[in-house]
């Protein structure tokens, strides 16, 4: 668990993640394009992503392709939340996106 | 060949065979699959069932792989809600490498283009399938 907060903490690792959630079995040039930093960069975040189980890659012919693994972000929210409680906080976060929807 | 859409991985502390063993049998799958039981010879060509406890089909697939202990290809659809089962049917493939000390298993849940509520339900449905599946396999 500490290797999947240490993934999350980097803020373009979360970016990364963002786009692999847009767009399952991105490549690595494609991830590349919306992010300000080198090729090399995002190459070296997927391999942190992958070695802490929150990415997974698979070759395709020549392209490798990437794909976000939720299994451990469930892992994390299984250890702190009964559903009850989930469903609870859920509800409160609706009623903000709602609430916060009207204000706008 | 189309690309998967959703791909899931999780290594859990067990052999290959015990990992088979609780993707195959009812009594395992009514423990992490939704309260579901797993009905098949496990022929390639045979049907796949998961059972509801009222003995309702959740979901059925046809066999299209089976390689003891390490692969099993089935076709996926849903019953146990009428809008998902008019959907186009889709693949899923369980995949389980041995690591020495654990396995990893992975399942790629693609052909989805059919079947876009499917696809809604799957990609948060599986990881806590795993997750679960995990938990009863190394708490045995």
């Amino acid at each position: 668990m500490d290797a999947v907060f240490k993934a999350l903490a980097d803020p373009s690792r979360r970016r990364l993640l963002d786009g692999l959630a847009s767009e399952p079995g991105a490549t690595l040039g494609a991830l590349c394009a919306p992010l300000p930093i080198t090729r090399q960069a995002v190459s070296k975040h997927l391999a942190v992503l992958e070695s802490a189980g929150l990415v997974v890659s698979r070759w395709s012919g020549r392209e490798k392709r990437h794909w976000l693994n939720p299994v451990p972000i469930v892992e994390i929210h299984d250890r702190w939340l009964s559903r009850f409680t989930a469903t609870r906080a859920r509800r409160l976060l609706e009623l903000r996106r709602a609430l916060e929807e009207k204000e706008r | 060949m189309s690309e998967p859409e959703c791909v899931f991985e999780i290594e859990i502390r067990a052999t290959p065979e015990a990992v088979w063993e609780a993707i195959t049998s009812p009594d395992w799958t009514r423990r992490y699959f939704h309260d579901t039981a797993v009905r098949s010879s496990w022929q390639p060509g045979a049907k796949v069932v998961w059972e509801l406890p009222d003995g309702s089909v959740a979901s059925e697939g046809e066999l299209l792989e089976v390689e003891f202990p390490r692969r099993i290809v089935h076709t996926w659809l849903f019953h146990y809600d009428p809008a998902l089962a008019r959907e186009a049917s889709s693949r899923v493939s369980w995949e389980i490498e041995d690591l020495g000390d654990r396995c990893r298993l992975t399942v790629v849940h693609d052909r989805l283009e059919g079947a876009p509520k499917t696809r809604d339900v799957v990609r948060g449905g599986w990881a806590a399938i795993l997750a679960g599946l995990r938990d009863a396999v190394t708490a045995a």
